[in-house]
């Protein structure tokens, strides 16, 4: 590992547009998705921080609480609301008004007036539309399984293999492979 | 010899015949349950006896490149502590624990099994006896249907300490295994010893479901004889336990869409019932990760190869009959 390391910048000038300490690497640290010289880097500010250390096992744990969460099915009506409120919802590039056309009875309106009553119309559409997209959106991110892209952890996953066996069947054979498993990582 | 003698001398011969194959078949049998009876000995051994040892461990990575790695093992009153450098793997009180160098942590300890093959309800089993560091040993070996050895377990005779393990490929090869260098048993404490470790994360149990969400797959039996043992709820997926007897396997099913570049490195090219794999040789035994109709697939098992590849295409197979009743009636109740 150690041929693999870079040399380290000076621990005390970091900063935002610093990479190498760019803590938003700790998430992909966790998840095994770092090249091998963004690995280098966070392995290296480990062993010399302890503040890094630290922020390591808090975004440990918060994905884990994360990951913990159930799946759920979307609530029953919640798709038939998200159609109802799209169908429901003005359309934001109304055909096109003459005077006329707004003003029926052939009453004369000042044209100020109504260019600031069609700019009404179209926010009250736009932030409509915004709303409905920001249903589906949550929708989307929380409330329904939907395909997203799925990074096994293979390393978590043949842990846990271990432990299952260890407690059902045979704890040598279960854990004593372990130990090299993650040490050879 | 009249016509009447050698019918008679035919028939005396098939009847001996007959006698010596069951004579035979009841030894086969009997010596078959008394290796079962001592690989169920063997598996609660390791908690009642304190012991230290050295183990070589040896597996082939998914080049065919032969690797080895020297762990240390110390029991101490029912806890289990395995090390490696400063890797530390510990089982304690029905959870395991694992140090590395992002310190402790633990996965979620599987729920006990309410059913489990027996260890020759699907293997031949036999047994030899021989000595290992000195000391007598008792193999069971394993073998397929075609005779050929599919794992020798050795097991120390005065603890039934599992001393040993060798899994074998169809051609003979060992595929992977450890065997003790060093063994050295120790008096029971009584209590008055523990672990040197001490670790910080908290145990977890992992939830039990009797039914999978729509979308997911559990068959109660896969390939030729592995039973589905336990099924437990995983984040944003479900885990699955199975188990032939001897061999284990876990598959761990995510709803999405597989990212292929996230997956670590190395590994090799495969694949199951048609669709893209990539397999994974480790110690502990095999990885293989794939995506169908929308599930990603991760696999684990400690099997031959040539044993576990036959049961995979049948995770994606669909559930059973009886899965499929037991859905229906708990679907609308979700997990629990």
């Amino acid at each position: 590992m150690t041929d693999m390391t870079p040399p380290l910048p000076p621990a005390a000038a970091p900063g935002p547009s610093d990479p190498d300490d760019d803590r938003s690497l700790l998430s992909g640290y966790l998840d095994g998705e770092l090249t091998a010289e963004e690995r280098a880097i966070v392995d290296a500010r480990l062993a010399e921080s302890p503040e890094w250390r630290a922020e390591l096992g808090e975004v440990r744990a918060a994905r884990d609480a994360v990951r913990a969460l159930d799946l759920r099915d979307a609530p029953a009506g919640f798709w038939a609301g998200v159609e109802a409120a799209v169908a429901s919802t003005p359309d934001p590039t109304p055909a096109a008004t003459t005077l006329e056309a707004a003003t029926p009875g052939g009453t004369v309106v000042p044209l100020d007036d109504h260019r600031a009553r069609r700019r009404s119309r179209r926010r009250i559409a736009a932030w409509a539309a915004g709303g409905v997209a920001a249903a589906v959106v949550f929708g989307a991110m929380f409330v329904i399984p939907g395909r997203h892209q799925v990074r096994p952890n293979v390393a978590a996953v043949v842990t846990r293999h271990g432990a299952t066996s260890a407690q059902q069947g045979d704890p040598i054979s279960g854990l004593v492979p372990l130990a090299p498993m993650r040490s050879s990582r | 010899m009249t016509r009447t003698a050698r019918v008679f001398s035919a028939l005396a011969a098939v009847l001996l015949a007959l006698a010596a194959a069951v004579v035979l078949g009841a030894t086969a049998d009997a010596a078959s349950g008394d290796a079962a009876r001592l690989v169920e000995q063997m598996r609660a051994a390791a908690g009642a006896h304190d012991f230290t040892a050295t183990v070589e461990v040896t597996w082939h990575n998914a080049a065919g490149a032969r690797k080895q790695a020297t762990v240390d093992l110390r029991a101490v009153n029912g806890a289990l502590e395995v090390s490696a450098g400063d890797q530390v793997v510990l089982d304690q009180g029905g959870h395991t624990f694992v140090k590395d160098e992002l310190g402790w942590w633990t996965p979620p300890s599987e729920p006990r099994p309410s059913r489990h093959p027996s260890p020759d309800a699907r293997w031949g089993l036999a047994l030899r006896h021989g000595t290992a560091l000195g000391r007598a040993t008792s193999t069971v070996v394993a073998s397929r249907a075609d005779g050929s050895v599919a794992q020798r377990l050795t097991i120390d005779d005065a603890t039934d300490v599992l001393v040993g393990r060798e899994v074998v490929d169809r051609d003979g090869s060992v595929e992977r295994g450890f065997r003790f260098t060093s063994f050295v048993v120790t008096p029971r404490s009584n209590g008055a010893a523990s672990i040197g470790a001490s670790p910080t994360a908290t145990a977890k149990d992992a939830s039990p479901v009797r039914a999978v969400p729509t979308g997911f797959d559990a068959p109660g039996t896969i390939g030729a004889g592995w039973v589905l043992v336990t099924k437990s709820r995983h984040g944003d997926g479900v885990q699955l336990a199975y188990s032939d007897g001897l061999f284990t396997l876990s598959v761990l099913e995510q709803q999405g869409e597989l990212d292929w570049n996230a997956l670590p490195g190395g590994g090799s090219g495969t694949t199951v019932d048609g669709a893209r794999a990539r397999r994974y040789a480790q110690p502990l035994g095999d990885v293989v990760v794939w995506e169908q109709d929308g599930v990603v697939f991760t696999c684990v098992s400690d099997a031959p190869r040539d044993v576990y590849v036959t049961a995979l295409a049948g995770i994606t197979g669909g559930p059973s009959t009886v899965d499929r009743v037991v859905d229906f009636v708990l679907g609308p109740f979700g997990f629990d």
